[in-house]
């Protein structure tokens, strides 16, 4: 075994807990940062031999990574291997010039923002802090701190979000010039407190928010932004700006995941660790592996596991290996009613079999 | 090894008041004798059935049988048959000495013919075997109980069963869910149609699928319906059965307070939901009962539905032409509720031959995918995908449409329609 040649990194703590999320996070506890930081590298030493010597991707998410206090967040990233692509996860409103700094420093080179919406009302329904003044302030201080790959997060569907709101924050986030965005569709889990409280308003829109996705998809790449990925898009230029970090996950390469709740995937094994922030500083404080829920990929998993996630990039997945994980009877109905595409060997969605590519992989797999 | 059971049938009694089936000995026939005497040993006919067979043995009840040499006119007893088959004997039949028969049989033997039928399929596939062994035990002790095999697109194998009426159909479903522990889906009841073909054949027909396109005349059994009611809810009856396609007939008054009414109605019309309906309108007072009085003409429509052009076996209606709209419609939204979109439009319609008479349309998906899928969470995204394709495999593939069993039930579930 070579080792996982991508590292994620969780740093849970956020300011306030947003509505619709889902993520481990920590509120609070500024304290506890740095001893947070202690473990991670502690962990990191744990799980070493599990990494390349050469990595190609290094990811920090959260939470919100920037907001973790600035020494401990300059200490993890000093600490950590270097990689080509190295990406943090911010939210506007903790974007600084020294912030920026001290990022570029730390070898970043790539700023993940969490812009979400350009309207300010719906970014209140999401409980979001930042305002539509923060994300383009963040944008500008990134761009003079010398950041020439940044990435903005937005999701659509938020309850009381009209077209007209959809189209401009698209228009908003394409003026600022980003060379990748990820977009989202809200997802509002049943029994959450936010289904509670906007649920009606969604099934309301039920009906309109059936088109956003393709609005998307249509706005984005006709300024030119390349369709990667199911919900990621990214400028179509000589550089390719797709996310070397999650193109790993979609072609099924392994990866290190450090910190609660984080997943690993190694060998045909996944693990997640435990996400209670205690339980993960006191085993590394006793120079213990944290406790983690283990599940065995077998290979009939594998293979289900490449037809998923291969089939939500645009290009053909290779069928090398898959073919006990794809069902004949449905690949070819599915390729009569124009949804995916059968080459030499290889399996594409075509445009409309990626809008429905849920449901279509779905009935692939065998 | 098994306790005789008594048959369930209650017809009229003449000469042969019971049968009853004792494994070793075959039918027994419980008998008064009208006239003359029988001897053990001595060859019978039963007259309206035609079956013979040699009387094994006679006998009284005291209270056990108990066996004599002959039983004479007056004479309560039982006549050990050695049939195997019950449905050789019917009761109310009258049994006559091979060697000195009766000229006429005694009077008022009918000849009972199912009336309603419904499909009974086991809710779980598996379990088709345990209904057909239960349906023949059944059958051993209920002559009047008719079933043969039935395929349906929706409902997979099961039984077309007959019955003589809406409380033998309840009787029957309730012993074989309850004596043979079985899980059962009965589909909307149906009458028996005579159907004259335009190529001059007569049919009948007992499962709206198999109705004729092509119909020069049906016939549809009628009964005659006698409800019983406080006479301030006469209005409500008459207003029932006139939806119904009932035709009044005549109206007494029993007392000051209550009434007899008395209606012709098609037994289709009654078939459903009609004593629930009875009950609640005149909050819970009516009392009930009908004969059959035989089959009328009526103007009756096979109603197809259609989905994505193929048409459903399973669903297919016979209504009065009245109706048949308002049905069509009915169908077509219930169905359009039940059926989740697909990739691709989806119509559904009702139609009266090649004649549409309502049409929706299930709008293809747009878009259905998990937008974020990461390291995380690629495992609940395999397991929800994988939960998916377990859905679908649960649904019945209609041409390339899938249809969830639910959809199915939901028009022909017998207590889905009842809870509506």
């Amino acid at each position: 075994m070579t080792g996982a040649r991508h590292l994620y990194v969780h740093l849970p703590f956020c300011a306030s807990r947003c509505g619709y999320c889902d993520f481990v996070t920590v509120v609070g506890r500024s304290g506890q940062h740095a001893a947070y930081v202690e473990a991670l590298l502690a962990e990191l030493e744990l799980e070493r031999t599990a990494l390349s010597p050469r990595l190609e991707s290094v990811f920090l998410g959260g939470g919100t990574p920037t907001l973790t206090e600035p020494a401990a967040l300059e200490r993890l990233l000093h600490a950590l291997p270097p990689a080509d692509e190295v990406t943090v996860e911010a939210n506007p409103e903790t974007v600084t010039p020294e912030l920026a700094a001290l990022l570029r420093r730390a070898g970043v080179n790539r700023v993940s923002l969490g812009a979400q919406t350009f309207q300010a009302r719906l970014l209140d329904v999401l409980d979001r802090r930042a305002q539509p003044e923060d994300v383009r302030r963040a944008v500008r201080i990134l761009r003079e701190a010398g950041f020439d790959n940044l990435s903005l997060d937005l999701i659509y569907g938020i309850p009381g979000q009209s077209p007209d709101d959809l189209e401009a924050d698209l228009r908003e986030a394409l003026a600022l010039e980003p060379e990748h965005l990820s977009c989202y569709e809200l997802e509002a889990k049943p029994g959450t407190r936010f289904t509670h409280a906007h649920g009606e308003e969604l099934a309301r829109q039920a009906d309109a928010l059936e088109t956003y996705f393709e609005r998307v998809v249509a706005t984005l790449t006709g300024a030119g932004f390349r369709w990667y990925e199911t919900a990621n898009f990214c400028r179509a230029e000589e550089r390719d700006l797709r996310s070397r970090h999650n193109l790993a996950y979609w072609r099924g390469r392994d990866y290190l995941g450090l910190g609660i709740g984080a997943v690993s995937t190694i060998g045909g094994s996944r693990w997640r660790t435990t996400p209670r922030l205690g339980v993960y500083l006191a085993a590394l404080a006793a120079g213990q592996r944290p406790p983690r829920e283990i599940e065995t990929l077998d290979a009939p998993v594998q293979r289900s596991e490449r037809v998923l996630l291969g089939l939500r990039l645009d290009e053909p997945l290779s069928l090398a290996g898959l073919h006990g994980a794809v069902d004949a009877e449905a690949l070819e109905r599915l390729e009569r009613l124009g949804l995916v595409e059968r080459g030499d060997d290889e399996l594409a969605l075509t445009e409309r079999g990626r809008y429905l590519g849920g449901g279509v992989t779905a009935e692939l797999l065998a | 090894m098994e306790q005789p059971q008594e048959a369930a049938a209650e017809a009229e009694s003449q000469r042969l008041a019971r049968l009853r089936l004792i494994e070793e000995r075959g039918v027994v026939a419980f008998v008064r004798v009208v006239d003359g005497a029988f001897a053990a040993g001595e060859p019978l006919r039963a007259m309206a059935q035609g079956t013979r067979f040699e009387a094994e043995e006679v006998g009284f009840f005291s209270p056990t049988m108990k066996a004599a040499e002959t039983l004479g006119a007056g004479e309560v007893g039982y006549v050990i048959t050695g049939l195997k088959d019950v449905s050789r004997l019917r009761v109310g039949d009258t049994l006559t000495s091979e060697r000195n028969p009766a000229a006429e049989p005694l009077p008022g033997y009918k000849d009972v013919k199912p009336m309603v039928f419904a499909g009974l399929f086991p809710t779980d596939s598996d379990e088709y075997p345990a209904l057909r062994d239960a349906l023949e035990r059944l059958k051993l002790n209920d002559a009047a109980l008719f079933y043969e095999p039935e395929t349906s697109q929706a409902l997979g194998f099961g039984f077309r069963c007959g019955f003589l009426g809406l409380l033998h159909m309840e009787i029957v479903r309730e012993r074989l869910e309850r004596e043979f522990d079985l899980d059962l889906i009965v589909t909307a009841p149906n009458v028996a149609y005579r159907v004259l073909t335009k190529t001059g054949e007569e049919v009948e027909v007992h499962n709206p699928s198999e109705m004729p396109r092509e119909i020069e005349r049906v016939e549809e059994p009628y009964i005659k319906a006698s409800i019983i009611v406080p006479k301030e809810h006469v209005g409500a009856v008459m207003e029932l059965n006139t939806e119904r396609r009932g035709r009044f007939d005549h109206m007494e008054y029993l007392s000051e307070e209550r009434v007899l009414l008395v209606y012709e109605l098609p037994l289709a019309e009654i078939v459903l939901d009609y004593y629930d309906q009875l009950k609640s309108r005149t909050r819970g007072y009516a009392s009930f009962d009908y004969d059959v009085i035989g089959f009328r003409e009526g103007k009756l429509e096979r109603v197809d539905v259609l989905i994505a052009g193929e048409p459903v076996d399973a669903l297919s209606l016979i209504v009065h032409r009245d109706g048949a709209y308002a049905r069509g419609r009915l169908l077509v939204d219930r169905l359009r509720e039940e059926i989740p979109r697909q990739f691709f439009d989806v119509a559904v319609q009702a139609a009266i031959g090649s004649r549409v008479i309502a049409r929706e349309t299930i709008k293809a998906k747009r878009k259905d995918v998990l937008a974020k899928c990461y390291g995380g969470d690629i495992s609940r995204k395999r397991k929800l995908l994988e939960q998916q394709k377990k859905g679908n495999k649960r649904m019945k593939q209609v041409g390339s449409v899938e249809v969830p069993q639910e959809a199915f039930l939901a028009v022909l579930n017998l207590d889905g329609n009842n809870k509506k």
